[in-house]
């Protein structure tokens, strides 16, 4: 057994997902000029950007038949995800690396490759990813508007001021309600409380958590 | 002995009447103030006096009278003369009850002229997101998430659920200090 089967098992998991599989068989004579073409569209899909013109630009001019280049787009793709998936502090450059040589991956790809996953484009590829994580919706918009009743029907002389606040959130939907004054200094206090306690858990910064 | 006794019966009544009429409790009705409070009273006496009053809170509650407002207004009351004016024990059963009940039956009166869904209450949480199926996020910042509850009078609350990151709530805040601000400048100027 050599050093580097002293891990338990491939950052792909322990049976090789066959996208990958049949990427590196696909890989066998493509040039590293074309390589790098397809890993930059397969990347630039990762970070969100619509890369579908790039790919049918690739697919026309290369030499290679459109149903490899599909098995390559696809295990390139799942390749990067699965490996940023994992934090770095937890998958190794040189780990990463020996888990695609045992693919039979060329090593100038895997360089490339690597350069992806603990390069500067990881936070770009992080970022875009974590917009797909599932979402409670946002508010996209919040207005709001004081008014002071100055008279009902029920009421001669009100007087009462009131809050109505309508906030549209990121699922479309639109939520208008008032406000009364002693549920305001609620509201408001809470929120303040939540930016304290959000502040608080960065300084203490609590997930220093290493496994 | 007696006097304590009408006394008792005035207060009940008139506490019936906010129930009935001011706090949406069904359960009280004219019969019951009636067989409870004055059964001896014949039911066309019962009617007066019992319209009477409802007439005399509902000037007070719709005025909102403060305190001397109030006692001039009984004191006026007092001194009418036959069947349409107040003794000195009503007139004072009156006082203890709107003092005691003055602010509830404002908000009452006031919570029958709003309309859009009031905001009943808020829960909030804030976490911090670890992992995700897609990725790992140990590098994104905390996030709040809060639940605002909505309702009607009357009616179910309906509850909506929101995600802030800190720039978010910061921004939020920041519209809150506004509309404190917007609200002491009105309460300032009146």
């Amino acid at each position: 057994m050599s050093a580097s089967h002293a891990r338990d098992s491939s950052f792909l998991g322990g049976r090789i997902p066959p996208e990958i599989e049949s990427m590196s068989k696909n890989l066998k004579d493509v040039d590293q000029e074309m390589f790098r073409k397809i890993l930059k569209a397969v990347v630039s899909a990762l970070e969100g950007k619509d890369s579908r013109e790039v790919l049918k630009s690739i697919a026309e001019s290369s030499p290679i038949p459109q149903e490899r280049l599909t098995y390559i787009v696809a295990g390139m793709y799942r390749v990067l995800s699965e490996a940023i998936r994992i934090p770095t502090s937890s998958l190794k450059q040189e780990a990463f690396k020996e888990d695609l040589r045992e693919l039979r991956i060329p090593e100038d790809f895997i360089t490339d490759f690597s350069s992806v996953v603990f390069g500067n484009r990881r936070a770009a590829i992080e970022a875009a990813t974590s917009q797909n994580d599932p979402h409670l919706p946002k508010v996209e918009d919040f207005k709001w508007r004081v008014d002071v009743a100055i008279s009902t029907s029920s009421l001669v002389r009100a007087l009462q001021p009131s809050v109505l606040m309508q906030m549209k959130l990121s699922d479309g939907s639109v939520h208008r309600f008032e406000v009364p004054v002693s549920k305001f200094q609620e509201l408001r206090y809470n929120v303040a409380l939540i930016l304290k306690e959000m502040n608080d858990l960065e300084k203490r910064s609590i997930l220093q958590i290493q496994d | 002995m007696a006097d304590v006794e009408a006394t008792k019966s005035l207060s009940g009544l008139l506490n019936g009447i906010a129930q009935k009429v001011y706090y949406n409790n069904s359960e009280i009705t004219e019969e019951l103030l009636k067989n409870e409070l004055y059964p001896d009273l014949s039911q066309e006496e019962f009617k007066a006096l019992h319209e009477k009053m409802k007439g005399l809170v509902k000037s007070i509650a719709t005025a909102d009278m403060d305190h001397a407002q109030l006692e001039a207004f009984l004191t006026a009351q007092t001194r009418r003369q036959g069947g349409g004016g107040v003794n000195a024990e009503q007139a004072a059963a009156l006082s203890r009850f709107w003092k005691s009940q003055r602010v509830r039956v404002r908000e009452s009166l006031l919570s029958q002229s709003r309309w859009e869904p009031g905001l009943r209450g808020l829960s909030w949480r804030v976490d911090l997101q670890t992992a995700a199926s897609r990725g790992d996020a140990a590098q994104s910042g905390p996030v709040a998430l809060m639940e605002l509850e909505l309702g009607r009078a009357g009616q179910d609350s309906e509850f909506v659920c929101l995600e802030f990151d800190e720039a978010k709530i910061n921004q939020v805040l920041k519209k809150m200090a506004d509309i404190q601000e917007s609200i002491d400048n009105i309460v300032h100027h009146t």
